[in-house]
């Protein structure tokens, strides 16, 4: 396993500084400014792109073509949390990708393979690797994965990146009561599946 | 009955009320419930705390450096030609294409006489020759209906008609050639013919034009494939992929 990168973000990546203004200029096409703006979130978008597709390059594409079609439609952003915006991108490239990778339906994510492990394991890019934080990570991503896709998808989209009912169901283009009853049962599935962990996340 | 001797409530609504879903947070009954049933209780306070922990996890690094933006988009008027070219790349292919079939065929003799021009010029001598041509077929004066004391049965039954369309047809384009000196004999007419060419030359010269039509079939092809490449667009990735 390689080791750490200090420089590789461990927690969630807040908003940058007077990124309302940073957006409006990439939105009058000031290139520098979206690079600024990418730059900051690509982990947000390819950590919520594996999630959903579990493997290292089909989420660095999934974040690539997100990242295009932001380019392309920044001038459409209408305010509001940047990060979502971009985020709801992502997740509808993600999407798009799981479609068509033949994968569906319902099918849990394989094991990762020797050397994948490295990049998908949450511990192979968090600076605390050895805490408990970490551990919980590790074993949260692994229960993830361990779901069957549809749930998966919701419970990643809803629990993981905050996004509502209405958000994920536009996203996966599905009834919101579907919505719902994947969530309801991923939680429950999830919950099963972390029994031997309970105390990490009960802590 | 008291609630915790109730049914407990599907295991969905409870992971809803964890998710603080507003329909679960209005029911009355799974409220109550909660209230006096601790299993369900304490499953629901679990789910909750693995959803506070779900929205904990963290960003991840990407597996390899990414692209942070699109290409810079071509100058207008570099993408102007290379639009031109794309737009001309079907309709030379399909000219090429037909040239070089046409052409082709016509030069291997499958569309018959070599000369399209000679084709109609015999055309249009054979039927005045015709009567000529019979005399010359079969060394006799040419016979009308009458004179050969045919029955109009005869004369309009279908196997005369062969028979005389089959001698006309067959003496017409000797006629043709023969009818500047109608006194020749067929066998002087046709060795004329073989003589007045020389074999393979002098069918590449009577098939010229197909086989130019072909070569600028060829042509137009090799010019759509040198088009073609020219409007393939630079790659200018700078990074991954």
């Amino acid at each position: 396993m390689s080791d750490p990168d200090p420089s590789r973000p461990a927690t969630r990546t807040g908003p940058l500084a007077e990124e309302a203004a940073v957006v409006a200029a990439a939105a009058r096409g000031d290139r520098s400014a979206f690079t600024q703006l990418m730059e900051h979130y690509q982990g947000a978008c390819y950590g919520l792109a594996w999630r959903l597709l579990g493997d290292p390059d089909l989420a660095a594409d999934a974040t690539q073509d997100a990242f295009i079609h932001a380019y392309d439609h920044i001038r459409a952003y209408r305010g509001g949390v940047f990060r979502s915006w971009l985020l709801r991108i992502t997740a509808n490239a993600s999407y798009d990708i799981l479609r068509r990778s033949q994968r569906r339906p319902t099918t849990a994510l394989p094991e990762p393979e020797e050397g994948e492990a490295d990049i998908a394991d949450p511990r192979a890019v968090n600076p605390v690797a050895e805490s408990a934080r970490a551990e919980l990570y590790r074993a949260l991503d692994a229960a993830l994965r361990l779901l069957p896709e549809d749930q998966r998808v919701a419970v990643v989209l809803c629990d993981v990146y905050g996004m509502d009912y209405q958000e994920v169901a536009e996203s996966i283009q599905s009834p919101i009561g579907t919505v719902k009853s994947r969530i309801h049962r991923g939680r429950l599935r999830l919950r099963v599946l972390l029994a031997d962990q309970r105390e990490l996340f009960e802590g | 009955m008291s609630m915790t001797t109730r049914a407990h409530p599907d295991p969905e609504r409870l992971a809803a009320m964890a998710g603080a879903d507003p329909d679960a947070l209005s029911d009355r009954e799974l409220i109550a419930h909660l209230t006096d049933c601790a299993a369900c209780d304490g499953q629901v306070r679990e789910l909750r705390a693995l959803r506070a922990a779900l929205a904990e996890l963290p960003d991840l690094v990407p597996s390899r450096p990414l692209r942070l933006l699109p290409p810079v988009p071509e100058p207008r008027e570099a993408a102007g030609w290379r639009i031109a070219f794309r737009r001309a790349f079907a309709p030379l292919v399909v000219a090429g294409m037909v040239l070089l079939l046409v052409g082709g065929v016509g030069a291997t003799g499958a569309l018959g006489p070599a000369d399209a021009s000679a084709f109609l010029e015999r055309l249009q001598f054979a039927a005045p020759a015709a009567p000529a041509a019979m005399e010359a077929a079969t060394g006799q004066p040419e016979e009308t209906a009458a004179d050969a004391g045919m029955a109009p049965d005869e004369l309009a039954s279908p196997e005369a008609s062969r028979a005389q369309i089959g001698a006309i047809a067959t003496a017409a384009p000797r006629a043709a050639d023969a009818s500047p000196a109608p006194t020749e004999s067929l066998a002087e007419v046709t060795a004329g013919q073989d003589t007045s060419r020389d074999g393979g030359l002098a069918m590449v010269e009577d098939r010229a034009g197909w086989f130019l039509a072909a070569l600028a079939g060829v042509g137009l092809l090799a010019l759509a494939l040198v088009l073609r490449r020219s409007a393939v667009p630079i790659d200018r990735g700078s990074s991954g992929r």
